[in-house]
């Protein structure tokens, strides 16, 4: 199922290694997973179209995996819980039949939080020796 | 752009509101369509696939987006899989409740089948299984030809050779009739029972208070004493001083000796038992008894048979008479023979509602089998979010439970209805029996009847969602193996049904054909607008033939004379009443004394001018009575058909000819005056005998009379007025037995009609639900189909051939019925032959002819879903494939 569920090419799991081995504590006995991380990211790239669908559209581009929308939706509700995002309902687009959806923004913790990771990030690569985002 | 299909979004909805809050469910649903449309975009294969992935994901996920931890919100969240039986059962009431129009149809088939079987077989069970309510009833048999020795004093007894062979702990003889009870102003008519002292020894039931009549008792002048029922007892004021005392039994007293207890009730509806020597009218002075009689311990039936028939071949051999094979003695089980009538009509419809309650099974089992190829997805996600194997076959047998159980309850009131009408299934009452009763047993039969077929239809979907598979593979559709196996499943049950309603109907349509046959027949009489009205004139004021005739001369009068009477006739029985007539030989004048044997015995009855007319009885030769055939005219009788071939098979004109009745009184000479039609005096099914008529003015009749009132007004409104007429001529005398003539004829084939009614409902319900089940397995078939269809069509393919390939489809499942059909019909009737005596077998005509009608049935449920298939629309069918 997954072979089916996959389109395009596929990368090797080891380039994603880095951002496994970073798992820093962030805030006050609450951790951010990668895949919290990668949603926060994806919520503030997406700004005021913040939402389920549009966080699993850009993860699955950006990631070139199939991410469950229920994942997401866990995440979402993770990072709403730890108070770095916020969600309101709004009303929905014709394409989903009118029906309401919620959008997602960031919080000040939230934005506290990516900064932090990002700086975390930058040290380490600098640490390893190597400009941030090259491949092998 | 297309909207996922609408079972899936459907299904999607419903997932999510069983998971979600409301608010939250529509968002969700909303990402759903969203996906699904951005897919399709992209042109994604799998679209379904996906949207089912995304569901399960979203609802399998704890702490989502919206649903946070265990707010007031999130009451409604119960986890999918349900753990329990009454979480089961829960569910199964939401199902049946989202699908109002299929719970109705499956418990609406079961209700039926369950009505009919609770109601027929609580009905077997309480006449034909449950033992009768005496002392060891197994040894109470009624013998039949038993030989009887008659004593001047006493009437008939059994012969005392009878009492020698010692198979008997005790045996009696009983004949029943009807007694005025009481003084002149208020008489009771009741049921008497003429029975001899070894009558209660063989029954052995002890009296309430006081005692029963023994031998001593049955002496002349000793012998006026009865003993009651409780039931009459009561009705005479529950009096305990009454054992002692006098009861006027037709103006003669009786001393009462005992009181019987209230469940005994032998011969049906008896309330007063008499000595057969204390009064000889109540029988209207013929005694035709019946013999009871116990098994004496360690004597069996065979034994007791062959001893008896020993005695009467000697009896006969003695007498150098020729022992024909009706004279023989048979005994049969008291309860055999009290269900005689009623047995082979309960067995025929037993058998009926069990192959009526097997097809509502197999109907209601396949309706449940097609559900579960639709709830597939549903069933699917059930395996993948964890569900064992188990617990979805047993969710769907909870379904199936729910669906019977709801039927039973249903079903214990139709029950309860049909048991109403059961008892009309045979004229005798049953003693001690109350059939009509809504007991225990009745509703343990139906809660049996509802939990067996639950299971037994529960089985094959449950077995089929169990077979799911399972692991996290979310199959959408059926596998073609899977889709093959279930039609053939589903085909071979309609095939079932088809067959079984071909043999219902035409055993029902073989029913209708007797009781045409049998309504046919010409009972000899026919008057629409005549009924007849029975009184007995007590010995005690009419022993003498003059007052007999004077009374009939002052009632005729006077019943003349009420308003809208347009004659009035009387005799001394009539048709279908059950007084006893006296059979007597009758012999042309001139034969030798030795030859008389060759002649046959005839029915006496006695008729008065006018009978014929009323009656609508047929004159074919000579003349009917006239006022002036009196005591003081040269003696005449009429013979009926039978009897005037009989005495002159030449078949010379039998008027004016001169005949003796051979008889112990002193031989007369009669003139044949007349030759009217036989008359069956007990309807079309029982054998017809001689008869012959004497004129009521000559030999008046003693006990019974009845008179035959001619008037085109109504009983209700005639009923007082002759009532009143009579009262004039004699106060003391009731009016009972009153029945319009063509009741009389109707009620010879009431039960068979009751029988034949209920046969007739079996079999149609059965049909409709062949045809349900036909229309149902190839609606699905279609369904199935829908992709093949439209390439057809966009091949080019005829809306005509695609009506005839669906319908033709249709035809051969009913066809296949029909004939296995064919031959379990003539199986089975040839069965039912042997133990419903009076059935036609059906001809093969009659078999043809139902098979044909079955097979415009199954057309017409094939042509419903064959229109459909043919109104596909290519595209769409080409496009809704997966």
């Amino acid at each position: 199922m997954k072979e089916e569920a996959l389109g395009g090419p596929r990368i090797p799991v080891y380039c994603f290694l880095p951002l496994f081995v970073i798992q820093t504590r962030i805030m006050k006995g609450k951790h951010l997973g990668e895949f919290e991380e990668l949603v926060l990211l994806a919520v503030q790239g997406l700004d005021v179209c913040a939402y389920g669908v549009a966080v699993k559209v850009v993860l699955d581009r950006e990631t070139r995996r199939d991410i469950s929308l229920g994942a997401v939706y866990a995440a979402l509700g993770r990072l709403e819980n730890k108070g770095l995002v916020r969600s309101e309902t709004v009303s929905g687009s014709p394409i989903r039949g009118g029906r309401r959806r919620r959008a997602f923004s960031l919080t000040a913790a939230g934005h506290r939080a990516l900064a932090e990771i990002e700086r975390v990030r930058k040290r380490l690569w600098r640490l390893a020796g190597r400009p941030a985002g090259g491949r092998s | 752009m297309t909207l996922p299909p609408r079972w899936l979004s459907g299904l999607a909805r419903r997932v999510l509101r069983l998971r979600f809050p409301e608010a939250i469910a529509v968002e969700l649903e909303g990402d759903l369509v969203e996906l699904w449309m951005l897919r399709m975009d992209c042109g994604r294969p799998g679209l379904r696939r996906s949207l089912i992935r995304d569901l399960i994901g979203l609802v399998a996920r704890p702490g989502q987006a919206g649903a946070r931890s265990s707010g007031p919100e999130c009451r409604r969240y119960r986890p999918a899989i349900a753990s329990g039986w009454l979480q089961d059962a829960r569910q199964a009431v939401r199902v049946a409740s989202r699908q109002p129009l299929f719970t109705l149809l499956a418990v609406g088939t079961l209700a039926l089948g369950i009505s009919a079987t609770a109601g027929i077989f609580t009905a077997t069970n309480r006449l034909l299984l449950r033992p009768l309510p005496f002392p060891n009833p197994a040894s109470l048999v009624v013998v039949e030809n038993a030989p009887l020795s008659r004593s001047d004093t006493a009437g008939f007894r059994l012969s005392p050779g009878v009492d020698e062979l010692g198979i008997f702990a005790g045996a009696g003889l009983y004949a029943q009739g009807g007694v005025n009870l009481g003084s002149d102003d208020a008489p009771l008519r009741v049921l008497a029972t003429v029975a001899s002292p070894g009558f209660f020894d063989a029954m052995g039931v002890r009296p309430r208070t006081g005692r029963t009549y023994t031998r001593e008792d049955d002496a002349e002048g000793s012998n006026r004493v009865a003993v009651i029922s409780s039931g009459l007892w009561r009705q005479l004021g529950n009096d305990p001083t009454l054992v002692g005392r006098e009861l006027l039994v037709n103006l003669r007293g009786f001393r009462v000796v005992g009181v019987m207890p209230p469940d005994f009730d032998y011969p049906g509806g008896a309330d007063l038992w008499i000595l057969p020597g204390a009064d000889s009218q109540v029988t209207g002075g013929a005694f035709a008894p019946e013999v009871i009689a116990r098994l004496a311990p360690g004597v069996g039936f065979e034994q007791a048979t062959v001893a008896l028939d020993r005695l009467i071949t000697e009896r006969y051999q003695a007498r150098g008479a020729e022992l024909r094979d009706e004279d023989l003695v048979r005994l049969h089980p008291l309860q055999t023979y009290l269900t005689r009538e009623t047995r082979p009509l309960l067995l025929l419809l037993s058998a009926a509602v069990a192959l009526l309650l097997l097809v509502s099974c197999s109907n209601v089992a396949s309706l449940l089998l097609s559900r579960v190829t639709r709830r597939q997805p549903e069933l699917a996600l059930r395996r993948a979010l964890g569900g064992t194997r188990w617990q979805l076959g047993r969710l769907l047998l909870v379904e199936s439970l729910l669906l019977s159980l709801t039927a039973g309850v249903i079903g214990t009131f139709g029950a309860a209805g049909l048991l109403q009408v059961i008892p009309m299934l045979s004229e005798q009452p049953f003693p001690g029996v109350d059939l009509a009763a809504v007991d225990v047993g009745l509703l343990l039969t139906a809660l049996a009847a509802s939990l067996g077929t639950g299971l037994l239809f529960g089985v094959a979907p449950g077995l089929a969602a169990a077979l799911q598979p399972g692991g996290a593979t979310v199959r959408i559709g059926t596998t073609v193996a899977g889709s093959r196996l279930r039609s053939w499943f589903q085909s071979s049950l309609v095939v079932l049904q088809v067959s079984v309603a071909l043999v219902l109907l035409s055993v029902t349509a073989s029913t209708v054909a007797t009781i045409v046959r049998l309504a046919a027949v010409d009972l000899g009489f026919d008057n629409p607008s005549a009924l007849a009205v029975e009184v007995t004139l007590p010995l005690e004021r009419y022993g003498e033939p003059d007052a007999v005739i004077g009374f009939y001369r002052d009632a005729a009068a006077r019943l003349t004379a009420v308003p809208g009477v347009d004659r009035i006739a009387a005799a001394g029985v009539v048709p279908g009443f059950d007084s006893v007539g006296i059979g007597l030989r009758l012999v042309p004048a001139g034969t030798p004394a030795e030859e008389a044997d060759r002649f046959g015995y005839a029915l006496r009855l006695v008729a008065s001018p006018g009978y014929f007319e009323t009656m609508g009885i047929r004159v074919i030769r000579g003349r009917g009575f006239l006022p002036t055939d009196t005591r003081s005219s040269p003696r005449v009788v009429i013979v009926s058909e039978s009897e005037a071939l009989a005495l002159w098979p030449d078949g010379r004109n039998p008027v004016g000819e001169h005949v003796t009745i051979s008889s112990p009184v002193a031989a007369q000479l009669y003139e044949v005056v007349g030759v009217a039609a036989d008359v069956a005096l007990q309807g079309p099914r029982t054998e017809r005998r001689a008869q012959f008529y004497e004129p009521i003015l000559q030999s008046p009749p003693y006990g019974p009379m009845t008179f035959v009132v001619e008037s085109a007004l109504p009983p209700p409104r005639l009923m007082p007025a002759l009532a009143a007429a009579l009262a004039e001529v004699d106060p003391a005398l009731p009016m009972y037995n009153v029945q319009r003539i063509e009741d009389i004829a109707s009620g010879f084939l009431a039960a068979h009609r009751l029988a034949m009614t209920l046969m007739a409902a079996f079999a149609v319900v059965t049909l409709l639900l062949a045809a349900i089940g036909l229309y149902g397995v190839l609606a699905q078939l279609v369904s199935q189909r829908t992709r093949e269809i439209g390439i057809r069509m966009a091949l080019g393919a005829s809306e005509r051939r695609l009506l005839a390939g669906v319908v033709g489809q249709g035809l051969r499942i009913a066809l296949i019925g029909v004939v296995i059909g064919a031959g379990a019909a003539g199986l089975a009737t040839t069965l039912l032959a042997s133990f419903v005596p009076d059935l036609d077998a059906p001809t093969w005509q009659l078999i043809t002819m139902t098979a044909g009608a079955l097979l415009l049935v199954t057309t017409i449920a094939a042509w419903l879903p064959a229109r459909r298939a043919a109104a596909v629309d290519p595209l769409s069918a080409l496009r809704s494939a997966d």
